[in-house]
């Protein structure tokens, strides 16, 4: 909360974004009612960064198909990751070859034989989080 | 979690969701979000002895934030590297194919990318994580009333972006 006496000077400028988020302390916001009920300009801009504000909250949850980490538990792609973006393909078939996928990712086809002897993949996904923290040692199988 | 310090697997697990949303809103595009939880998952591993049973949602977007701030500043001390899907991006996106829900995200997550760095970090960790100023101020190492000032002038800049 913003503490203090109200001093909006001639406008409120930032005090509205406040006003907005609930972070005005009671007189404050009582003074800033006051303002408002007076001034044009406080108010359009009022609409204006509420406009604004409402935009944001509202985006869609990001989300991304590729795994954040692998089945040893280190982040997928430590080591010099961002150099490696060309080679994206082939990381991503090593790491949903071996990946802890996480719940609402697709399964993908693994495609490095090579590599993937070495590590045990996930067969499915359950609902439980706790059960997939344990890596599920099941043999996969490439075609040639 | 029964009160202990979970493991960093399960915040991974639990959390990686979240992070990436941030990440994305941040840094607008998969790579570099992708990068960045990455890296903020290895600071979650490092720092998860000093974590705080509290509120693991505004522990890590302390994290991310930071890890977000520090790209910025080290990409600030090399010259400018013009990306292509910047120039494509600066460009009003064309109507017509996509739902209209889909190009408004679109145009938003364009006019949030084209913010400072500072005044997107505020309005994203406002807006989209849902911090207080408060919080902002202690994630962000700067004071609330910069917090405030910047929320404000990043969704000014936005309003106009998006008439």
């Amino acid at each position: 909360m913003t503490s203090g006496p109200p001093d909006f000077g001639a406008h409120l400028d930032d005090v509205l974004s406040a006003y907005l988020d609930d972070e005005l302390a009671p007189a404050a916001r009582r003074e800033a009612d006051t303002h408002l009920a007076s001034c044009s300009d406080c108010r359009a801009e009022l609409t204006d960064v509420a406009s604004a504000r409402h935009a944001v909250r509202i985006l869609p949850v990001r989300a991304t198909a590729r795994p954040l980490v692998d089945s040893d538990w280190e982040p997928a792609l430590v080591s010099g990751r961002r150099r490696a973006r060309a080679a994206w393909a082939l990381a991503a078939a090593v790491a949903a070859a071996v990946a802890m996928v996480l719940p609402q990712e697709p399964e993908v086809a693994p495609s490095l034989p090579s590599l993937a002897g070495s590590h045990a993949a996930r067969a499915s996904i359950t609902g439980d989080p706790l059960s997939q923290l344990a890596p599920i040692a099941v043999p996969v199988r490439f075609g040639p | 979690m029964t009160g202990d310090v979970p493991t960093w697997e399960a915040v991974a697990r639990t959390h990686g969701r979240f992070l990436y949303n941030v990440a994305y809103r941040l840094t607008g595009n998969d790579d570099d979000a992708y990068d960045l939880v990455q890296e903020a998952l290895l600071r979650v591993r490092k720092g998860l002895e000093t974590y705080q049973p509290g509120s693991m949602e505004g522990w890590l977007s302390r994290i991310v934030t930071n890890v977000f701030l520090d790209e910025v500043r080290r990409k600030r001390r090399r010259p400018v590297e013009v990306m292509p899907e910047d120039t494509e991006r600066l460009l009003p996106s064309a109507p017509g194919a996509d739902e209209a829900t889909e190009s408004l995200s679109d145009d938003v997550q364009a006019a949030l990318r084209r913010l400072p760095e500072e005044f997107r970090t505020a309005v994203v960790l406002c807006d989209v994580v849902g911090l207080s100023y408060e919080e902002i101020a202690d994630a962000t190492s700067i004071p609330v009333g910069t917090v405030r000032s910047r929320i404000h002038r990043g969704r000014r800049l936005l309003r106009a972006a998006l008439q």
